[in-house]
């Protein structure tokens, strides 16, 4: 199961104040959104990420989806365990896949008979990582 | 050529009238004006729908055989839309909001270039918090030319 977000960054050498303008900067602002929203934050090999070591994990990630290489960064907040992996589409998207690692079953007041995975905080959780963009779609899917 | 931007989420929930009446009321507490649809009137001189009159005609006015599900002319803030209400092939429940109109729109500027963009998460985070008593199966946003 998966979220799917199609985020258009825009591509340009100026600087923006508010929005991303160029792919550096958009990978700053993904990673710096999970940190300000108090996510903890894992690398591929499930080193911890801090806003210490942010412009150095920046830089390499940067190099990374520059020459057409997809990121992956593991999510944690309470019980929302998160696959996260991005994709640079040359010159003005981003896909993002967020992946539930442990899905989150639960049974709201209405509706359900039985505890069932709840999409919901994933999705939140997905546009709140990329709130400096603009989302073009978002899909969820197995 | 205008665009036709929409918002869909499946729920755990069956098509029932106490459903779409709990939808229908969270929609009214967080401000939401229904309208009543007359063909050839203008939008914002309908009727304004209480939830008793938006409910009767989501469930019980509108023909449920029609292919688009049963809507309900909707505004919020400074957007509009039609609040659709689809009974998928496994009678569970589909909620839409379709025909978005004076869309919320993400602007880029000091780029030197004037790009703006639908602004998907404000209607997705709207719509989560009126299906915030459901469990989420999908959801999907939708630009069709």
């Amino acid at each position: 199961m998966s979220i799917i977000i199609n985020c258009v960054l825009v591509v340009e050498q100026d600087q923006s104040l508010y929005y991303p303008t160029n792919l550096e900067s958009g990978v700053n602002s993904i990673l710096s959104n999970v940190l300000v929203d108090q996510f903890l934050l894992f690398d591929e090999l499930k080193n911890a990420i801090s806003f210490e070591n942010i412009k150095v994990v920046t830089k390499k990630y940067y190099e990374a989806l520059n020459n057409g290489f997809p990121i992956v960064l593991f999510i944690q907040k309470n019980n929302i365990h998160m696959k996260v992996k991005i994709e640079f589409i040359p010159k003005s998207q981003m896909n993002i896949f967020i992946i539930p690692v442990e899905p989150l079953f639960q049974r709201k007041g209405l509706g359900s008979e039985k505890e069932q995975i709840d999409l919901a905080p994933y999705i939140m959780s997905a546009i709140q990582i990329c709130k400096n963009f603009a989302i073009e779609s978002l899909t969820t899917g197995e | 050529m205008s665009k036709i931007y929409s918002v869909t989420a499946l729920l755990d929930a069956s098509f029932t009238f106490e459903n779409i009446q709990c939808l229908l009321k969270k929609g009214l507490e967080n401000e939401f004006v229904y309208f009543d649809q007359i063909e050839c009137e203008r939008y914002f001189d309908s009727q304004v729908l209480n939830l008793h009159d938006a409910t009767n005609k989501i469930f019980i006015s509108t023909d449920q055989n029609r292919e688009y599900g049963r809507t309900i002319l909707t505004k919020y803030q400074d957007t509009s839309f039609s609040f659709r209400f689809i009974n998928d092939e496994n009678n569970r429940m589909q909620v839409d909001f379709s025909d978005i109109s004076y869309r919320w729109i993400k602007e880029f500027w000091n780029s030197g270039r004037d790009i703006s963009a639908i602004d998907f998460a404000r209607y997705i985070r709207l719509l989560l918090k009126i299906c915030e008593d459901f469990n989420i199966k999908e959801l999907a946003t939708e630009i069709l030319d």
